[in-house]
């Protein structure tokens, strides 16, 4: 029990920091690393060398996101600047005059398009400055996003996450996809639900609940379809595109209700067609689609790539790190430099067509630097923390707490807490993979102990990593940096965190529900 | 100095070469150097806490 709560201080520390004490995430981040480190060298056994192998790793995983982060503020700015961000709000705006379902298509179903091409931050990154410019406060311009995505984590960017639990389980794929893409396709309903209560409560909901089924809806129904066809790798994506084709739809049906009717916005001087606004985005999903389809061409833009090899590393208690490669970074194939292709496609494109004033380089600079180097600051420590944590033994600790509670008579609750233990490997890793890859095979043991269905308890851990990645820090950092929030984090947290917790246990007790539904059928 | 220290372009470069190198040190086998290296890294990571 002492480990359980030692190894809970420094995610209490970082808490407490950011959301009571009102520190930035490079700050509170710093601050948790060092005690981190502390309880894992004194308290956990670790090495000094432990120390220098997990911190050069969060680095390299720092740079992984780093590059996507710098990339996608170039390419914002430089639509920005170009007046594009401002058309595109315009356009959802003239979609439906209904501001809480604005939010919902641009929040919900387009971030989980996005999260179905790109991932790694992508969605809040774009997503999080359109709402601001729509006139959403800030908090909630990154706040929607993180929520909104965070369902579609598991089978978007080409499904890596579900590929990487596979791997570290040894489960079959098709043995997995029933109950997770069921449990997605509920928890994508709740995703849903609660960026429209983040807008106006309950009433909002239940305003809209036509649109939020039919859309959810069709989403859950397409990811379910994909993933138990074998094709989970587009699972997410499909999705996406079919969100986006059913929220055109409503919009052409809906009526807006009067107290919610979106406000005018004055016109500007800036005129540009719709679809010249979106070429950036257009040229980005063209890229990615060249990218990620056509043959050879993976190969060709991943022939550079920055990588360390790590060697084992274990603590005096005797908890083995083995030898791993770092996150191979392809320098020309890695999702940043497809984000700055489509920046440079972009800025060329604007700037013959004249949508540029004199000075546009250095502003657009300017305006990067100012938004990326706070949240540059903050990732290394956060991200460091993380896997020291996970080196040291820390997570596995708190993950043994947790489901110890639930042994012996309390084994058939377990399916509640099994999505909180993979959203807490999220929140700590800073990514659904990770947590996958850290707590798959702990899961799969409780669940054939307890006697429990594996490939249920694995769902449940899919989903709760899936959810918890609208936790992940760095992941707030980034929507924040893009809205002018960076170094006062500490709002969106306290958003994230208790949307975060309802709806990882809502996706507990459905999980619950449908174990004991099966067992009333007879099944496993 | 004081200003330099606390420049953000200097700590976002410093918490990143810092680790690597003393991984580096490490890997080459110089103790000594890596637990230098390692010491300033915690250094920036004051200076971040410090910073406002």
């Amino acid at each position: 029990m002492s480990d359980f709560l030692l190894a809970a201080l420094p995610i209490a520390t970082i808490l407490f920091l950011m959301i009571k004490a009102n520190w930035g995430a490079a700050r509170a981040g710093a601050a948790a690393w060092f005690v981190t480190a502390i309880i894992a060298v004194f308290f956990f056994g670790a090495p000094t060398e432990m120390l220098i192998i997990a911190q050069a790793k969060g680095v390299m995983l720092g740079l992984y996101i780093l590059y996507i982060v710098w990339a996608a503020l170039i390419l914002y700015f430089a639509a920005d600047e170009a007046g594009a961000i401002k058309t595109i709000g315009r356009a959802i705006r003239s979609l439906t005059d209904d501001r809480p379902l604005q939010l919902l298509i641009l929040g919900y179903v387009f971030a989980s398009f996005l999260q179905g091409v790109a991932g790694f931050g992508v969605p809040i990154a774009v997503v999080a400055p359109l709402l601001l410019g729509m006139g959403f406060s800030p908090v909630l311009a990154v706040a929607a996003p993180m929520i909104g995505h965070s369902w579609s984590v598991l089978f978007g960017n080409m499904a890596t996450s579900f590929e990487a639990l596979i791997g570290v389980t040894g489960i079959p794929g098709t043995e997995l996809t029933h109950y997770s893409a069921i449990l997605l396709g509920l928890s994508g309903f709740s995703c849903g639900a609660a960026v429209l209560w983040l807008d106006g409560g309950f009433r909002t909901i239940r305003r809209r609940i036509v649109p939020l089924v039919l859309i959810s809806g069709v989403m859950g129904v397409v990811q379910y379809c994909m993933a138990n066809y074998g094709v989970w790798t587009l699972g997410g994506l499909t999705a996406g595109i079919a969100g986006l084709v059913t929220s055109i739809i409503v919009t052409r049906f809906w009526k807006p209700h009067p107290d919610d009717v979106a406000e005018q916005v004055a016109d500007d001087h800036h005129h540009m067609p719709l679809l010249e606004a979106l070429t950036p985005y257009l040229v980005f999903i063209g890229l990615v689609t060249l990218a990620t389809f056509v043959p050879g061409m993976e190969s060709i833009l991943g022939k550079v790539r920055f990588t360390l090899d790590f060697p084992e590393t274990a603590t005096s208690l005797g908890w083995v790190i083995n030898a791993e490669s770092a996150k191979s970074i392809a320098i020309f194939g890695h999702p940043g430099a497809l984000l700055l292709y489509t920046a440079a496609i972009s800025f060329t494109f604007f700037k013959l067509r004249g949508h540029y004033d004199a000075g546009i380089g250095k502003r657009i600079w300017q305006r990067t630097l100012k938004s990326g180097l706070p949240t540059s600051i903050g990732m290394v420590p956060v991200i460091g923390l993380a896997i020291i944590m996970d080196h040291a033994g820390m997570t596995y600790a708190l993950a043994e707490g947790g489901a110890a509670i639930f042994s012996g008579a309390f084994a058939v609750a377990y399916p509640v807490i099994s999505p909180a233990i993979g959203a807490l490997g999220a929140f700590m890793t800073g990514s659904t993979n990770n947590s996958n890859v850290v707590f798959g095979m702990f899961q799969r043991h409780t669940a054939e102990l307890s006697g429990l269905s594996t490939s249920l308890i694995l769902a449940a851990q899919a989903t709760g990593a899936s959810l918890g990645s609208m936790l992940a820090p760095s992941k707030i950092l980034v929507g924040c940096s893009t809205v002018g929030l960076s170094g006062k984090e500490g709002p969106v947290l306290s958003v994230v965190l208790k949307t975060g917790v309802i709806l990882t246990a809502l996706c507990g007790f459905m999980a619950l529900g449908i174990m004991l539904i099966a067992t009333m059928n007879g099944g496993s | 100095m004081k200003q330099k220290l606390f420049n953000p372009v200097f700590l976002v470069l410093a918490s990143i070469i810092l680790p690597i190198a003393s991984f580096e040190a490490l890997v080459m086998g110089s103790i000594a150097a890596s637990d230098i290296l390692l010491a300033l890294f915690c250094a920036v990571m004051a200076l971040i806490i410090v910073r406002k």
